[in-house]
């Protein structure tokens, strides 16, 4: 049994030297919109890995890779820790990778006896350009060529996978990451499995083209023809978030000074339900200061978008975590004097493991909900009472338990009590603490056709409800 | 299609892409299986299409709320 983890600095130069800069490794801003909500490594890194730990104890001085078979099950954030187990002896072997108590990873790499020499040359990968974006349309016809190429660092990362196994055969698991990662599906990828059988003679290029494409659940499977290896890969086309903007009806719906005597703070408001309350909020004359904490860029787009108004919004960056309140002293300050709290900000939801109960995570999702809001609000009604209105967002995974949420909705369901609690004592505040159902936002992008609603007719709702 | 073979053969499909051993039941859920996730959700329908020869629309997919409905909807599919 092996463990470590993967730093971001590995994680990008891998990417780096096997031409996958896909955003989901290493881009952490904008990984946070993605499916996974944090940056994941690639999943040839991780065959990396297995390969490197069985170099490390190979006897012989090198070897080939003759099979090899790989599913991808589930993410491996940056900076986990992952569990490597291996069965099986030489020349066939098979893995497990275990992340947060769940396999992540599976299968069996079959070697044989070799001397380490490269039988061709293996040629310098030139800096990536960004990955493609292939409409849906075009993934059935979809084919091309890739170089067996690797970027220099490869031995930094895997010294003795780069002393001792073909220089091609490596450079040919970064062309697959590529294949995916950056041609097709490309930025909207994630890679699922992999079946192929490397062959004697290697070859300067190997060709890739789309098999079969299941347009149902975005599924390719990936066809390799090449003198050096065959095999099929399959990968995802990866869901992106609907819901963010607001459709023109609903927009149109709103008065230009419906929402004019709101002077709201709305902690995380770029993404998500926090980005479409601003949005409707800025529709109806509002003046609205928004809060982010990893998305400047999200921040400023938000302006350029909203800058016609009729309202107005600016942004001040606030993490939600800091215990100092130095920060929301300053934002208070800097106000009129806020009438509405929008509270929307939220750690990644979808990171529980189903049938696991997990008091850390629990405690984290608690400080969030309760602990930093608390600490926001006393820090808002210290400076004088302007509040008018509070909204908090509840789930109703309160009350229907939904897989790998549970420690998420304990955490709700203790903020609930607490606004319950803060009502009791502050009766001119209005408090919404609604149980939202599934909404269609950054966090709840899946594959697997869980429902979503809208987000944007509810929250106009319930903007609707507050008191004018 | 009798249901008792329905599970029967699912429990082989299960086994296959889970990699573990599942006492399948009407009301087993994802939260019953370690590894059942969004994707690999979509891996048990297709190996499960391929064992009974039928098609879903991702929309029945996506409303299953367990094995048993899973069931219910093969046995349709297959006209039994």
């Amino acid at each position: 049994v092996t463990r470590r983890s993967f730093a971001q600095e590995e994680v990008d130069r891998f990417g780096w030297l096997s031409g996958d800069v896909n955003p989901i490794h290493v881009d952490p801003v904008a990984a946070r919109r993605m499916i996974f909500n944090r940056p994941v490594v690639h999943g040839i890194m991780l065959i990396g890995w297995v390969l490197e730990c069985q170099m490390g104890q190979l006897a012989r001085s090198g070897a080939r890779l003759r099979t090899m078979t790989a599913l991808f099950i589930g993410p491996v954030p940056v900076g986990d820790e992952v569990t490597l187990e291996t069965d099986g002896a030489w020349p066939a072997l098979r893995f497990r990778i275990i992340c947060g108590g769940a396999v992540v990873a599976r299968g069996s790499i079959g070697f044989e006896e070799s001397s380490a020499a490269d039988a061709i040359p293996v040629g310098q990968l030139a800096a990536p350009r960004g990955p493609a974006e292939l409409d849906r349309s075009a993934f059935a016809s979809a084919k091309g060529e890739e170089r067996l190429e690797i970027g220099s660092g490869f031995e930094i990362l895997f010294p003795a996978l780069a002393a001792r196994l073909p220089h091609w055969q490596i450079a040919v698991l970064t062309a697959l990451t590529r294949i995916v990662g950056m041609h097709c599906p490309g930025l909207n990828s994630i890679l699922s499995e992999i079946d192929i059988r490397f062959e004697a003679q290697p070859a300067p290029t190997i060709g890739w083209k789309v098999g079969e494409f299941d347009d149902r659940f975005g599924r390719l499977s990936l066809d390799l023809v090449s003198t050096s290896v065959t095999g099929t890969v399959i990968a995802f086309e990866r869901p992106v978030a609907g819901g963010a903007r607001p459709q023109a009806g609903i927009l149109s719906s709103i008065g230009p000074r419906e929402f004019a005597h709101f002077k709201p703070l709305i902690v995380g408001a770029t993404r998500g339900m926090g980005g479409v309350l601003t949005r409707l909020l800025v529709a109806g004359g509002a003046r609205v200061v928004g809060t982010f904490n990893m998305g400047s860029a999200d921040a400023a787009t938000l302006v350029e978008e909203l800058k016609s108004g009729p309202g107005q919004c600016r942004f001040e960056k606030l993490d939600i975590f800091d215990r100092d309140t130095t920060n929301i002293r300053r934002i208070i300050a800097g106000s009129a004097g806020f009438s509405h709290l929008f509270y929307t900000a939220t750690p990644p939801i979808f990171v529980g493991t189903s049938g696991v109960v997990s008091n850390d995570l629990f405690e984290h999702f608690l400080e969030a909900y309760v602990g930093s809001f608390l600490r926001l609000f006393e820090t808002l009604e210290a400076g004088g009472p302007t509040l008018a209105g509070v909204f908090f967002p509840s789930s109703a995974a309160v009350q229907d338990h939904q897989p790998g949420l549970a420690e998420y909705a304990m955490a709700k369901a203790a903020a609930e009590a607490m606004i319950a609690a803060l009502a009791a004592r502050h009766r001119k505040i209005q408090f919404l603490a609604p149980r939202l159902p599934r909404l269609d936002t950054d966090q709840t992008i899946n594959r697997a056709g869980v429902a979503a609603d809208d987000p944007a007719p509810l929250a106009l709702a319930l903007l609707r409800q507050f008191r004018s | 299609l009798v249901e008792g073979e329905i599970y029967a053969r699912l429990t082989t499909v299960f086994l296959n892409v889970f990699d573990q051993e599942v006492a399948l039941a009407p009301q087993t859920t994802a939260d019953d299986v370690e590894g059942w996730n969004s994707l690999s959700h979509i891996r048990l329908i297709l190996a499960v299409e391929k064992e009974f020869k039928v098609r879903f629309a991702a929309s029945e997919v996506g409303m299953l709320k367990n094995v048993g409905e899973l069931v219910g909807l093969v046995a349709a599919k297959a006209g039994s």
